[in-house]
């Protein structure tokens, strides 16, 4: 299991567009375990101020950034998704 | 849903970042309503729907919840009415929008089954089927390949629902209707959604909890902003519950900031309201519980006090606080300082709304708006809170006063001040938080149950915090709100200098008719 690094966007634009509901939803994966108990992932949330993609382009919100990697418009599942990925 | 970010949630600050636009460019003299046509198109673009059957449906229902933002009624749909025609009538520095506030966009209503059981494919046709032997009125019968129930015969008494093994009946119940904690919410003759008004106190859950987004309150955020941009001396009263709401890097001081930057003159925490409100309350219940009335309930939250009156018709709804609220407090306070001013209460709630348009409220406070709102105005003008300076303002609130905003944290807050003017009384107190708790509790307070009690109600699950019209988590919310009160220099109200000397809020009302006198919200 690798550690994820997730940096979630918590300036205005993408606040409103729902990304601490995104940090609440993988704060809920820190506390899922496997059948011999350990969590199930390693996860570091930060909340990072304004990235300012949305200034050209307001539909860009919520920005979260894994690993380094951007990702613009970002949903819960989307995020989830890929930490999963990251993760093994 | 209340907490979990949506399309729906997404769709309703669009509206409100889309009307926070408008009210801040257009042009004052020549004002361009058909903005709204194309804002409709910003919001649902493209040809292909993203919600619904059809992109023209999506965007017809973000027309009417345009309307209501703007502070309108939604149009009948049987006949024409033109979307923008009536819109300059809005276009106004002063408070425009009547009851009701909470209102249903009926063809956004999906017409879901009122209190239903059916079978799901979970049903495994047992040997045992224990679902047929429980069922009082002989409604449900194996069939060829599952259970089946006669919707005729059934009495939706729910024992096959508790009976079945495999959990395969299921209840179907509103979202809506469940959530409303006063009943108010039945149908209309095409099986819809419709509120019934008597019933209704305005607490706005049902507007959180509707899976298809069919429910919607009222905005003022287009008079707030052009009385903004007139030249108008703009306060805002915000409500406790405000901190944590815009985000973890928008700290109190920098939210403070960030209202002065959207063009309000001056941010006041109704924090202070709460404690003056406070000092009142335990003054009326030290004169007149338990000689003139048997306990005294909170009046801070309105849906809760509304909501008293009608389970507790006549006298005993009296023992309900005639205490003006910590809103009308504030905007009191905000008043004898500058005559001219006029006063915005940002907070959680929709009952606010209602509050506002009462005729002895509406002197102190000009307009109600939401988090979610102001949200939509900082998103408009382009504010970065994280981004702002700290504002320097020193504390004017108590620790207690800012709590407020988390349930059970309102009647320790009035005892305290008790246990200040009648040293050694002991301070019984009973809460609830839902108005189906509430219910509950004021049935045993008429029972007698809660005699020399103070009773402290909220609608809303969990407070303040957990209003229709906030952007966080609740838990989240209370911690960052219990974290701030703890900043305060003072812990109770009665220790907070900017509240001394000043006039607590309502009247000490003659002996005798001790808080009797139905009219609330006295003024001076």
């Amino acid at each position: 299991m690798k550690k994820v690094i997730v940096e979630v966007c918590a300036g205005t634009r993408c606040t409103i567009s729902g990304s601490m509901d995104i940090v609440a939803n993988i704060e809920n994966l820190l506390s899922t375990y496997d059948e011999e108990g350990k969590p199930m992932y390693d996860i570091e949330v930060r909340n990072v101020p304004c990235q300012h993609d949305c200034e050209k382009d307001g539909s860009l919100a919520p920005v979260v950034i894994v690993n380094g990697e951007k990702i613009v418009c970002a949903s819960s599942d989307q995020v989830m998704n890929r930490i999963s990925e990251l993760r093994d | 849903m209340r907490g979990i970010f949506t399309p729906i949630t997404k769709l309703r600050r669009d509206v409100f970042t889309e009307v926070a636009r408008f009210g801040y460019e257009r042009d004052l003299q020549h004002t361009d309503y058909g903005y709204f046509y194309e804002a409709s198109y910003r919001i649902i673009p493209g040809e292909r729907p993203t919600y619904r059957e059809s992109v023209f449906k999506e965007r017809a229902i973000i027309r009417e919840r345009f309307r209501l933002a703007m502070g309108m009624k939604i149009r009948d749909q049987d006949h024409y009415e033109s979307l923008t025609a009536d819109m300059q009538t809005m276009d106004s520095t002063a408070k425009q929008s009547e009851m009701p506030i909470v209102n249903v966009i009926p063809f956004a209503c999906e017409a879901c089954p009122t209190n239903t059981y059916r079978v799901s494919n979970n049903c495994r046709k047992c040997l045992a089927h224990p679902c047929t032997a429980v069922c009082p009125v002989k409604a449900i019968s194996i069939g060829d390949k599952a259970a089946v129930i006669d919707e005729a015969k059934c009495i939706r008494c729910g024992r096959c629902f508790e009976a079945c093994p495999y959990h395969a009946i299921l209840h179907f119940g509103r979202p809506c209707a469940e959530a409303c904690g006063a009943n108010a919410i039945g149908s209309d003759e095409l099986g819809r959604c419709k509120i019934d008004r008597d019933k209704c106190v305005s607490c706005g859950l049902c507007i959180v909890s509707c899976p298809f987004g069919a429910i919607a309150d009222k905005s003022e955020i287009f008079q707030i902003i052009t009385a903004i941009r007139t030249g108008e001396d703009v306060y805002a009263a915000i409500a406790p519950a405000f901190v944590g709401q815009f985000g973890p890097l928008a700290t109190p001081a920098k939210v403070f900031s960030a209202l002065k930057a959207l063009g309000f003159k001056d941010v006041i925490e109704v924090g202070m309201g709460a404690d003056l409100s406070s000092r009142h309350e335990a003054r009326l219940f030290v004169e007149n519980v338990p000689a003139r009335q048997p306990f005294l309930g909170t009046s801070c939250c309105p849906s809760w006090e509304a909501f008293a009156r009608k389970v507790l018709p006549g006298d005993t709804g009296r023992c309900i606080s005639s205490s003006s609220t910590p809103m009308v407090a504030t905007g009191q306070r905000i008043k004898q300082d500058d005559p001219k001013a006029k006063v915005v209460f940002i907070g959680p709630c929709v009952a606010k709304k209602m509050e506002g348009l009462e005729e002895d409220v509406k002197p102190y406070i000009d307009f109600v708006m939401t988090f979610e709102e102001v949200m939509g105005m900082f998103a408009a003008k382009h504010i970065e809170i994280s981004d702002m300076q700290e504002d320097d303002k020193p504390a004017e609130a108590s620790h207690d006063g800012r709590h407020y905003a988390v349930a059970s944290s309102v009647a320790p807050a009035i005892a305290a001040c008790i246990k200040e003017l009648e040293p050694g009384r002991d301070v019984q107190i009973a809460h609830a938080d839902s108005l189906a708790d509430c219910k509950k509790m004021l049935l045993l307070a008429k029972a007698g149950k809660y005699n020399g009690y103070l009773l402290e109600g909220m609608a809303c699950p969990g407070g303040c915090v957990g209003g229709p019209g906030t952007l966080m988590p609740i838990a989240k919310a209370g911690v960052a709100v219990d974290k701030f009160a703890k900043t305060s220099p003072w812990e109770h109200a009665d220790q907070n200098p900017v509240v001394q000397g000043r006039p607590i809020p309502g009247v000490t009302p003659p002996p005798g008719s001790a808080t009797t006198d139905p009219a609330r919200h006295t003024g001076e």
